[in-house]
C-alpha cells in the first residue's frame, strides 16, 4: 500500500525514487545505531514516542525548521514528543491512540448507564462487572501495549509525568506515580483486572472474546477486529470512553504512533525533506493512516471512508486535545524503556513492593540520565 | 637387532619430516587463520572495550575498571548468570538421564530402532527459532493451548506458563530438556557401541544383573563421553539466547533473563557497549571455572 499509493505519486511528481527499509519496532533501536556505526542510515527515520529525544541529543535528527511546524496547523498535544530542548526534531505522521473500551450489553445487564467519569468510578464499575467468567477491565494483557505503557497511561491520569520539562529529573517515582502501581494492585486484588490474563498470539484478545467488560484498546486494534471480530465494528457494538481523571484535572488519552525525522547524517536532505513533506499532506496522511487503522495527526484530512468508518480513530480524533501522555522526555529514554517493562512487571507479580518499584525507577532513570553526554 | 642409519637414510627422513611438517602447517593454516580471525581478534577486541565507555554512536573513551564495578552491583546480571545456572543445574542433569536411557533402550535390537533415533534427535537439528515458535504455540495461556489441554484432563490449570514469573524459567527449562535430549543421546549411543562387548561378557559369568552391569560397567565406560556433554552443554546452556529472546524476551519481571540476553539489553537497547563486553569478559571467566570445576567432578583426563 505505501509503495502504490503513497511513495509512487511522490516519484511520479519529482523523479525521486524511494527505498523503504521496513525494521520490526524491537529491532528499530539496534538498527539505527548501528547503522549509524556502520555509516550506513536512512535519509528519513520513522521512529516513536520517546525516541526523539534520544536521537536529537546524539545528534543524528536534523533539526525541523519552525515554520514548516506551524504551517501545518497541528494540535500541541501531538507535538510535544517531537521536541527536544525547545526545538522540533521530529513530527507525527500516524498516531497510535489508546483509551477504554466496553461492551454496552454488559454495562446494561448491571444497570450502569455511563461511562465511568473518575478513577474511583472506574474501580467501582469494573469490580461490579467482574464475574461469571468476565474480568471487569482487561488493562494488562498486552493487546494495546505491556506493563510499561500500562503504568505510563495511569501515571499520566493521576496527574504525573515520567520526567521534569529539561528531561534532566525522573518524576515518574512522586506520588502520582504510587498511586498509579496501587490502583492496578488494587484492582488485581479485587480481581477486576487480572495479571494471567493474556491475549496469545495471533488470537482475539479476552476484550474481542468478550472475557473481559472493559479494556484499554488502541486505535491499531480496529483492523484487527473487522478481521477476527467483525461484529464488535457494527454500530453500537461497542462503547469507548477516555481514561478518566485520577486527581481532578482533565481525562486522558495515551499517545503512542509513528514519528518522521530527516538523518543529520544524510546526503540527501533536500529530496528527505520533499519526502516528509509528501507523506504529512492532509491527503496522503489519510491514505496511509487509514491502512493500519492508525490516526492522523490532524482531523484536518479529505474525506475518508476507511477513517470514517472506524469507530476507534473517529473517536480519537475528537478527542486529539486529550492526548497527552506520552512515554519518554529524556534524552536517556532508550536505556531506560526496556528495563521499565521488567521493573514495573516487578510490581505487579508482587516480586517488589511499590517502595522498593519506585525506588527501583528512579533509580534506573537517574542512573541513564547521568550517562548523557 | 638394530642397525645403525646412514647419513643418506638421515637426511631423506628429515627432508620427509620437513616436507610433514609443511603440509602439517598448511592443513591447519585454514583452521587457525579462521580462529585467530573470528576468534581471537573479537576476544581481543571486546577485552580492550571492556575498559572504555562505548555507545557505538561517539568513540570509546578509557574509563579503566568501571565497566567492571558496575557488574559487580548490577543486580540484573547476577540474577541472570543465577537463571544459567538453575537452568544447568536443573536441566542438564535430567537431559542427561534421558539421553542416557534413550541411547541404552536404542542401542538394543528393538524394531523400530532407527526411526526412535531420528525421532530423539530431530529436536536438536531443528532451528531453535522454530523450536520456540512450537513450544510458544504449546505454551499458549489459554484454555486451547496443548499444554493446557494436557493439564486439564487432570484438572489443572489454564496455566499462563510463560507470562507468571513463577512459572516462566520451568516453562523454558522445560524445552532445553526437550531441545537437549538429540545431541546428548547420539553422543551416548557412539559411545556405547564403542564399549568392549567382552567387560559384559565377563560380568554375565561374575553372574551380574542388568542394572549391576549399567552401574558398573556401562556407566564408568562412559566417563568420557560424559565430561564431554557436560562440558558442551555447560557452555551452549551459558549461550543460550534465541530462545529466550523468542519465548519470553527475558521477563516476566526478568524473570528469565539469561546472561546472553542481558549482554545483548546492555549493548543494542542500552548501547553500552563497553560495559556488555566487560560482561562478555566476565562470562569467558565463568565458563573457563565451570570447565576447570567440571573436570575435576567428573575427572575427565587429557585424553578425555
Amino acid at each position: 500500500m505505501l509503495d502504490e499509493d503513497v511513495i509512487a505519486p511522490f516519484t511520479e511528481r519529482t523523479g525521486v525514487t524511494v527505498s523503504v527499509d521496513q525494521v520490526d519496532w524491537n529491532k528499530l533501536n539496534e538498527k539505527i545505531s548501528t547503522g549509524i556505526a556502520g555509516g550506513i542510515i536512512a535519509d528519513l527515520i520513522m521512529t516513536g514516542v520517546g525516541w526523539t529525544q534520544p536521537f536529537a541529543q546524539k545528534g543524528i535528527f536534523a533539526e525541523i525548521p519552525a515554520d514548516f511546524i506551524e504551517s501545518l496547523g497541528f494540535d500541541e498535544s501531538v507535538l510535544a514528543p517531537a521536541r527536544f530542548e525547545g526545538r522540533y526534531y521530529s513530527l507525527p505522521q500516524a498516531l497510535d491512540l489508546r483509551f477504554l473500551g466496553y461492551h454496552p450489553e454488559m454495562f446494561e445487564a448491571k444497570g450502569i448507564t455511563e461511562p465511568p467519569t473518575t478513577m474511583e468510578e472506574l474501580a467501582d464499575v469494573a469490580q461490579e462487572l467482574t464475574g461469571d467468567g468476565v474480568v471487569g477491565l482487561d488493562y494488562l494483557s498486552g493487546s494495546a501495549g505491556g506493563a510499561r505503557q500500562a503504568f505510563v497511561f495511569l501515571l499520566y491520569a493521576f496527574g504525573g509525568t515520567m520526567f521534569s520539562e529539561d528531561g534532566l529529573t525522573a518524576t515518574l517515582h512522586e506520588e502520582p506515580g504510587r498511586l498509579a502501581l496501587q490502583w492496578m494492585l488494587d484492582q488485581m486484588d479485587s480481581g477486576a483486572i487480572d495479571y494471567d490474563l493474556r491475549a496469545p498470539e495471533g488470537q482475539p484478545s479476552p476484550f474481542q472474546q468478550r472475557k473481559a467488560a472493559m479494556s484499554l484498546v488502541a486505535t491499531g486494534n480496529w483492523p484487527t477486529w473487522q478481521q477476527m471480530t467483525p461484529e464488535l465494528c457494527e454500530e453500537g457494538a461497542v462503547g469507548v470512553f477516555l481514561m478518566p481523571p485520577g486527581a481532578g484535572g482533565k481525562p486522558v488519552m495515551f499517545q503512542g504512533g509513528t514519528f518522521i525525522s530527516i538523518s543529520s547524517l544524510s546526503q540527501n536532505k533536500d529530496a528527505a525533506g520533499a519526502f516528509m513533506k509528501h507523506m504529512l499532506d492532509p491527503e496522503f496522511l489519510g491514505i496511509a493512516n487509514a491502512a493500519i487503522g492508525k490516526v492522523p495527526p490532524t482531523p484536518d484530512i479529505p474525506a475518508n471512508d476507511e477513517i470514517e468508518s472506524s469507530l476507534l480513530t473517529r473517536f480519537a480524533l475528537e478527542n486529539l486535545e486529550y492526548a497527552g501522555a506520552t512515554e519518554g522526555g529524556t534524552a536517556a529514554y532508550m536505556q531506560i524503556r526496556t528495563n521499565l517493562d521488567g521493573i514495573t512487571e516487578g510490581c505487579l507479580t508482587r516480586k517488589k513492593s511499590v517502595d522498593e518499584t519506585l525506588e527501583d525507577m528512579k533509580s534506573l532513570c537517574d542512573d541513564a540520565i547521568s550517562r548523557l553526554r | 637387532m638394530s642397525a645403525a642409519a646412514s647419513p643418506t637414510t638421515d637426511v631423506r627422513r628429515r627432508s620427509v619430516r620437513t616436507a610433514e611438517r609443511r603440509w602439517g602447517l598448511l592443513l591447519a593454516a585454514p583452521a587457525t587463520l579462521h580462529t585467530l580471525l573470528w576468534i581471537g581478534v573479537p576476544i581481543i577486541v571486546a577485552f580492550v572495550l571492556s575498559f572504555t565507555a562505548y555507545d557505538i554512536i561517539h568513540a570509546p573513551e578509557f574509563s579503566g575498571f568501571e565497566n567492571y564495578a558496575i557488574i559487580f552491583t548490577d543486580g540484573l546480571f547476577w540474577r541472570s548468570v543465577l537463571h544459567n545456572v538453575i537452568i544447568a543445574a536443573v536441566g542438564i542433569p535430567i537431559s542427561m538421564f534421558l539421553a542416557l536411557v534413550f541411547a541404552v533402550l536404542l542401542n538394543r535390537a528393538i524394531p523400530g530402532r532407527g526411526l526412535f533415533r531420528v525421532m530423539v534427535f530431530l529436536p536438536h537439528i531443528t532451528a531453535t527459532v522454530a523450536v520456540a515458535m512450537i513450544w510458544l504455540w504449546i505454551y499458549n495461556p489459554s484454555e486451547n493451548g496443548l499444554m493446557n489441554v494436557v493439564l486439564g484432563v487432570v484438572g489443572i490449570g489454564p496455566l499462563p506458563f510463560l507470562t507468571n514469573p513463577d512459572l516462566a524459567l520451568a516453562s523454558v527449562i522445560l524445552v532445553t530438556i526437550w531441545q537437549g535430549i538429540g545431541l546428548k543421546m547420539l553422543i551416548y549411543l557412539a559411545a556405547l557401541q564403542g564399549v568392549d562387548g567382552q567387560l559384559y561378557e565377563a560380568a554375565d559369568l561374575d553372574g551380574a544383573s542388568f542394572v549391576q552391569k549399567f552401574t558398573h560397567v556401562t556407566v564408568p565406560m562412559l566417563r568420557p563421553a560424559t565430561f564431554f556433554i557436560l562440558i558442551t552443554s555447560l557452555i551452549a546452556n551459558f549461550q543460550t539466547f534465541d530462545l529466550i529472546y523468542i519465548l519470553t524476551e527475558g521477563g516476566p519481571a526478568n524473570s528469565t533473563s539469561v546472561v546472553t540476553y542481558r549482554i545483548y539489553q546492555t549493548a543494542f537497547q542500552e548501547f553500552r557497549v563497553g560495559l556488555a563486553n566487560a560482561q562478555s569478559v566476565i562470562l569467558l571467566l565463568i565458563l573457563i571455572v565451570l570447565a576447570f570445576l567440571s573436570r575435576r567432578i567428573v575427572g575427565g583426563s587429557d585424553d578425555d
